[in-house]
């Protein structure tokens, strides 16, 4: 479908790519169907090449996770990369960094009354990029801020969207994405039926690329106009922030833990030992612990060089966020599920074993 | 602000933690129960909140199988004003941008101030509707809420990766709530109950509200599934410590963790 190759369809006329039978030809339709639906727009599909990647930054340096997703892109690229960086003067200073990880073409967007991550300013500003560009296709790091993006760029572009993928492959132009689904007991492959194809990646997916120091690339500066912009009444950072997914050593508290005073004195031990603590679905419901320190599907994914779970069943849904190396399990069950992932298992009470070592510490 | 007119999307999941794996790696999915996914409850909860606080006009929609009426008549009980269960087999097969063009049709026929969702759902974890939804409907989202404030007009708190917002929240908009334990459903009432009795699940199908075909259910899905590979999780063969002597137990870890 090529119908209208330029600009944003605004109107009703113009049969947007989405409408494959185009019964919304006439103008009838534009009473009973939401705006958005009609306002796709529809990128040609016979050049559409190369992939755009949205950089996550704050100013100062980009998301952790964007270098193992540019060297991803990199890979599959049949044509150039492009980077889109929302970003005010400061983010000159990302340029070599981005270059040499494998970015061709950085769009630098300004707008200098722009403070804030604002999701609908930016998914207006990037359509307008993909008009462009014509991307083969568009990833982002499925972090919270990629994955309030990505959805609200798809559906601007009447695009196709695979959430949280773990593999990402190419043939020539098409993408072949791949994530977890039912717990990460299925792998589901997904394909796109039209460009350009959109995907958000699960952070820490890809290995960082070895980077190619002094690879030089294009830089454009664009301004943007801002729409339907988010007031932010007060902003905090959380502070001391323990960030389960980048720990080394987990202490993680699942249902055998049965007291509060057991979820303090796992802190204490973290604390020792230099761990970080996480938990469980159920300790996260019963607010004894932030869901923020929740692993699992509904959670975390975290890959920790060891996972020390203590009174942890095991659930589907706990194990889908897990990639330990290691796995000690403490467990009063001998047949608890995560015994069968576990490296060692201790059959005995989490409680008293976590007061043991704490007293084996201080001796 | 007066009494707001507020949307709840709802979804009928598999209860994921009574799904379990057999020997062979395969999921045991047979009579595992359908449940309320936990995140719309939030949403749920919320919104009846506001209708006890501020007397705001609840209606909860769901586009599901014929079935999840039952789930509707539940959110009849919890006390919202309507329940209106979006069913037809031009449904199935949806995939996230299918599912908010549908979802849009039904919302640009209605009267409202702000669409209430869960951030995700338990069964795709995919959390691509709400955002899609706010787009096809050109007006702002706001995601991850936690809590909103009624003091002050409508402030609400967003929990992003490393910082939190509040922010200022006028209708109209699409809000996505994640799980926060400080919240709770208010429980229903006798007269809840009562009045629940009264009432009644609309049911509506894509006719009714005025869909095309070709934008909804799988002909409207721009995604495909290619391919499903079960993953055959590597089992160990782990070293068993028993006893009771915890002592033991916790000096076996400390020489894992290298002390």
């Amino acid at each position: 479908m090529s119908g209208c190759s330029s600009g944003s369809c605004s109107s009703g006329s113009c049969s947007s790519g989405s409408c494959s039978g185009g019964s919304c030809s006439s103008g009838d339709c534009d009473s009973t169907l939401p705006p958005g639906i009609l306002a796709a727009y529809d990128l040609e599909q016979d050049t559409a090449d190369g992939v755009l990647v949205y950089i996550e930054n704050d100013g100062r340096s980009i998301h952790p996770s964007m270098k193992g997703l540019l060297g991803k892109a990199r890979e599959i690229s049949s044509g150039r990369v492009f980077g889109i960086l929302f970003a005010g003067v400061s983010g000159k200073s990302l340029y070599d960094e981005l270059f040499s990880c494998g970015v061709d073409t950085i769009y630098h967007m300004r707008n200098s009354s722009v403070k804030e991550f604002q999701p609908v300013t930016y998914a207006e500003a990037m359509a307008d990029v993909c008009h462009r560009v014509g991307p083969a296709s568009i990833l982002f790091s499925a972090t919270p801020q990629g994955r309030e993006l990505a959805p609200l760029v798809a559906a601007k572009l009447g695009a196709g969207l695979t959430a949280d993928c773990t593999g990402l492959e190419s043939d020539g132009r098409k993408l072949i994405m791949t994530r977890p689904a039912l717990g990460g007991n299925i792998l589901a492959t997904i394909a796109c039926d039209t460009f350009p194809q959109m995907a958000t990646v699960r952070p820490g997916t890809f290995p960082d690329p070895i980077p190619e120091e002094g690879r030089r690339g294009t830089a454009f500066s664009r301004p943007y106009k801002t729409v339907m912009e988010k007031k932010v009444v007060s902003k905090e950072r959380y502070t001391g922030k323990d960030d389960i997914t980048s720990a080394r050593i987990l202490i993680s508290l699942g249902n055998g833990i049965r007291d509060r005073e057991t979820v303090d004195r796992a802190y204490e031990l973290a604390e020792r030992i230099g761990a970080f603590v996480s938990c469980s679905r159920v300790l996260a419901d019963n607010g004894w612990m932030p869901y923020s320190s929740q692993v699992g599907q509904s959670g975390k994914t975290v890959s920790p060089d060891l996972y020390i779970a203590f009174g942890i069943s095991g659930s589907v849904q706990h194990m889908a966020g897990l990639r330990a190396k290691r796995i000690i399990s403490v467990n009063k069950d001998r047949d608890a599920p995560i015994n069968g992932y576990a490296d060692k298992v201790i059959v005995g009470d989490a409680k008293h074993i976590i007061a043991a070592m704490l007293k084996s510490l201080e001796e | 602000m007066s009494e707001p007119r507020i949307i709840v999307l709802m979804k009928e999941v598999p209860d994921i933690d009574l799904v379990t794996i057999s020997d062979e790696g395969r999921l045991e999915r047979e009579n595992v129960p359908s449940v309320a996914d936990p995140f719309c409850m939030m949403a749920l909860g919320h919104a009846i909140r506001m209708k006890k606080d501020m007397g705001a006009h609840v209606t909860a929609v769901t586009m599901g199988p014929p079935h999840a009426e039952g789930m509707m008549r539940r959110c009849l009980e919890y006390g919202t004003d309507e329940a209106i269960l979006l069913t037809d087999r031009a449904f199935a097969g949806a995939d996230t941008l299918a599912t908010a063009r549908a979802l849009g049709c039904f919302l640009k026929g209605q009267n409202y101030d702000y669409v209430f969702c869960g951030v995700q759902a338990t069964d795709g974890d995919t959390g691509q509707v709400p955002p899609e939804l706010s787009s096809i409907l050109e007006i702002p989202i706001y995601s991850y809420v936690s809590d909103i404030d009624l003091t002050d007009g409508v402030r609400m708190t967003q929990m992003y990766e490393d910082e939190c917002l509040v922010i200022d929240a006028p209708p109209k908009a699409v809000v996505s709530f994640i799980r926060y334990p400080e919240t709770n459903i208010p429980l229903p009432s006798m007269t809840d109950f009562i009045d629940a009795r009264k009432k009644d699940v609309t049911v509506m199908n894509a006719w009714m509200l005025g869909m095309p075909l070709n934008m909804i259910g799988s002909k409207g899905s721009r995604t495909r599934v290619t391919g499903i590979a079960t993953v055959l999780k590597r089992k160990k063969e782990p070293v068993f410590i028993e006893g009771n002597d915890v002592s033991l137990a916790a000096k076996e870890i400390l020489k894992e963790v290298g002390i």
